[in-house]
């Protein structure tokens, strides 16, 4: 809506303190109800020279929705209407003599000498300032200073809105805000949880179809590869055989041509080269082929998740058993500093358990570029078993953090990782009714914490 | 005079069953090869039979149809489970069949899979031998 004047307004801010009862709490600043209001004779005077208004204008001032007080240029008040009175509970013969200061909290000496100043040059301002009742209550209050037209005295005219409800509203809204925004950060942090398990399931069900379909080439090409090492080998007895004979019969005349092609043959088809990359080529599919089957293996674990047998055990124990098979591993770079302390044994599924374990070992081992240490930590704390592994290796880039826990998310060469060990480790332990954290610093080093509860609210981790 | 062991292998792919013919070609025993149920059914009206390896998704009769046919037909014969199926549940409903004498996951261990079939003639050859209603078959 286009403003029908041009005049600018001005609108001063009182600061209300706090906001969430403005009904009874009281402003620093406030005056005290209690104490002898201060009254001067002239003020009577200036009130009786209002009172000559005509009674038109006397009951429009009376019936206003606002209350109104009418102070003399010194901010005392001179006269008031019903509706102020009854905002204040003080009679208008209780208020006239008394300082605007006194009822209004916000409008001290300075803030008055600052409307005074702005009116000079603008037709109002409204400020937000506490109105203090004669029982000692106070009220949030929306006040317009209106400087009277046409008065040979600098009056100043208060307009006062009791604005309780609506402040009331505001900070309920506020408060609501606060705990919508509240609720949105928490929001936003399970989703990103949901998100990293409704990926796991749809995984472990894409996985369990997927490697079964895989499973019977993988199950033909193995063995035909393996039957095909044997044939070589038996072909390559044979032809070691042949070689032999060939030798016997060098000088033979009717061998002669026969001998002849067979070493063309030999030198066009650069035969020493083929019988000897026979074999690399078989045992490069062969690892091939193995690979592809650790990668379903790996998929099967999804698979497995909810099934595989549950029992009580005793973590040290994984750990020291998982040490034992990365051990290999680990033994020419890493030196493992153990600090274990006694655990409860809990319900878990300890196969499941050693394969995080194994492959946070293993990928610490591999973050560790020379020489390092694997540090691994167990302890109770609170109702929860702690278990920390943490090594001094190259740590992880900041970028990665958010992709850490993601299917087939790896930053190791083609063939070295398949970008299941942790998105496999985040679901075990989830399962667990765990969580897993991670700690990192490039350059110094990656810490994991897992958390695993001491008993498990579904009884067993399932 | 007892007729030579023999195993039949029961899988709707083709590949497996070649890759097994090739595995198992030294071995001291006969292998007789079905594509499905139905003709694993036929074959073993005609031939005798120790050890049967069945694949378990096969179209129109599955593994366990197949293997329940011949456990009402043929109550000797030692039957073994071949399956690519990853998820326990399937594995474990197989493995309920008290009358399966192992299961063979795919893929699998060409070595293992030699000694089950050796150790499953073993079981054969002791049923035959407590059995005389064998001895006639």
């Amino acid at each position: 809506m286009p403003a029908p004047e041009k005049r600018p307004t001005v609108c001063i801010q009182i600061p209300l303190g706090s906001t969430s009862r403005p009904k009874i709490q009281r402003s620093p600043d406030a005056p005290k109800a209690t104490g002898p209001i201060e009254r001067r004779p002239s003020a009577v005077i200036r009130k009786l020279e209002m009172g000559i208004a005509t009674p038109v204008y006397r009951g429009l001032f009376q019936s206003l929705y606002d209350g109104a007080l009418i102070t003399d240029g010194e901010g005392v008040i001179t006269d008031l209407n019903a509706r102020a009175s009854d905002l204040l509970l003080f009679s208008a013969a209780e208020l006239c003599g008394v300082k605007v200061t006194q009822v209004v909290s916000g409008a001290n000496e300075q803030v008055l000498a600052e409307i005074r100043q702005n009116l000079d040059n603008l037709r109002f301002t409204s400020i937000e300032a506490y109105c203090l009742r004669k029982d000692g209550s106070c009220f949030p209050a929306e006040i317009v200073v209106n400087r009277l037209p046409g008065e040979k005295y600098p009056h100043l005219c208060f307009f006062i809105r009791d604005v309780t409800r609506r402040k009331n509203v505001e900070s309920e809204l506020r408060q609501s805000n606060e705990s919508l925004l509240d609720l949105n950060r928490k929001l936003q942090e399970n989703q990103l949880q949901l998100i990293q398990s409704e990926k796991m399931a749809a995984l472990g069900q894409i996985a369990a179809g997927v490697a079964h379909e895989i499973n019977n080439p993988i199950g033909f090409i193995t063995s035909n590869l393996n039957t095909l090492v044997e044939y070589v080998r038996a072909i390559e007895e044979l032809l070691a055989e042949y070689r032999k004979l060939s030798e016997l019969h060098a000088e033979d005349p009717a061998s002669r041509e026969l001998l002849k092609s067979i070493s063309e043959i030999a030198a066009r088809e650069n035969i020493p080269f083929v019988l000897n990359d026979i074999h690399s080529l078989l045992s490069e599919s062969i690892e091939g082929v193995q690979r592809t089957r650790d990668i379903v293996q790996n998929l099967k674990t999804f698979a497995r998740l909810d099934e595989a047998e549950c029992k009580e055990a005793d973590l040290n124990e994984a750990i020291e058993s998982t040490l034992k098979i990365v051990w290999n591993e680990l033994r020419y770079k890493c030196e493992i500093h153990k600090d274990l302390s006694p655990l409860p044994p809990i319900q878990c599924h300890p196969g499941q358990l050693n394969q995080v374990f194994m492959n946070l070992f293993l990928n610490a081992a591999q973050s560790i570029q020379n020489k390092g240490v694997i540090r691994v930590q167990s302890f109770v704390e609170k109702s929860n078993i702690v278990i920390k592994i943490s090594d001094n290796g190259t740590g992880i880039p900041k970028e990665n953090l958010s992709k850490l826990f993601t299917p087939f998310f790896t930053t190791k060469p083609v063939g070295k990782g398949t970008g299941l060990g942790l998105s496999i480790s985040y679901g075990i332990i989830q399962k667990h009714g765990g969580t897993i954290e991670v700690e990192t610093e490039e350059g110094k080093g990656t810490c994991f914490t897992i958390k695993l509860p001491l008993f498990n609210k579904q009884g067993s981790p399932s | 005079m007892n007729p030579k062991p023999t195993l039949l292998i029961v899988d709707d792919e083709a590949n497996i069953l070649k890759a097994f013919g090739r595995l198992l070609r030294t071995e001291p025993y006969r292998v007789l090869t079905a594509s499905s149920g139905l003709e694993a059914l036929d074959i073993l009206q005609h031939e005798t039979v120790h050890v049967v390896i069945t694949d378990q998704k096969m179209p129109w009769m599955d593994g366990q149809e197949l293997m329940e046919e011949m456990e009402s037909r043929y109550p000797h014969l030692v039957k073994i489970a071949l399956s690519g199926h990853v998820a326990l549940p399937h594995i474990s409903g197989i493995l309920r069949n008290k009358k399966i004498f192992k299961f063979i996951p795919k893929p699998w261990r060409d070595e293992e899979v030699k000694q089950v079939i050796t150790d499953a003639f073993r079981q054969a050859g002791l049923q035959n031998f407590n059995n005389p209603s064998m001895k006639v078959a």
